[in-house]
């Protein structure tokens, strides 16, 4: 879960630095580590359940 | 018009760090501690930061909008399986303090409502407009982004310290 927070704080280095296209690209990859993360949640919390 | 949408993008900024400070107050006022679905609302705001962020120092772009709407329906699906998780009558009851008179958890799906919302204005004025603008930053600019940097740096270490390196599993 902290990785999540530091590739956010490493797209926020980059944009000081005017990288467009990197910022871009790692805020897309951490969105969908962060729907990962959500489904892992979601079936962690299933399991238990079950 | 491009002036007026900068503004209106340094003004999501600010409200969306004043939310995510807000909570973070709150959680140490009240001596709680944050479960994995609200740092990943957390981190749905500080996409969505992110990606207005970029307007501001790339210029206003659609992709930038897309995916501050992308981060916004992260937000929104966590929201929602929180909501529905204590909206079933076997899960555990809130753990929360109410703030005037909701849980937090729904306070974060008021907010990515009123996120998408904004985000679709935005747009709307993105397409009126005509593209000529100053990519250097004033002192308002710098503000939010070091203030962002802050929040984001803030719940770094909170998350590090309630779930280490882990993934925050329930």
């Amino acid at each position: 879960m902290a990785g999540l927070f530091v590739i956010y704080l490493v797209c926020l280095a980059l944009l000081l630095w005017q990288k467009e296209n990197k910022v871009f690209a790692l805020a897309i990859i951490n969105l969908i580590l962060c729907f990962l993360m959500l489904l892992h949640h979601a079936t962690g919390a299933l399991n238990i359940r079950l | 018009m491009v002036l007026f949408q900068r503004i209106l993008n340094l003004l999501f900024i600010f409200v969306l760090c004043g939310v995510l400070l807000g909570g973070y107050l709150y959680q140490f006022i009240e001596s709680l501690e944050p479960c994995p679905l609200c740092f990943l609302q957390r981190l749905g705001m500080i996409g969505i930061a992110v990606a207005l962020m970029m307007n501001l120092r790339f210029g206003i772009k659609a992709q930038h909008y897309g995916l501050a709407i992308l981060s916004t329906l992260l937000g929104y699906m966590v929201s929602l399986r929180q909501i529905s998780l204590h909206a079933c009558s076997d899960f555990p009851p809130p753990f929360l303090k109410a703030v005037f008179g909701l849980d937090l958890y729904v306070w974060g799906f008021i907010v990515f409502t009123c996120s998408v919302f904004a985000c679709a204005v935005l747009l709307i004025l993105y397409g009126c407009s005509k593209r000529q603008e100053s990519l250097s930053w004033g002192l308002m600019e710098k503000c939010a982004f070091w203030l962002l940097l802050l929040v984001a740096f803030g719940n770094l270490i909170n998350t590090l310290i309630d779930c280490g390196l882990t993934s925050c599993a329930p």
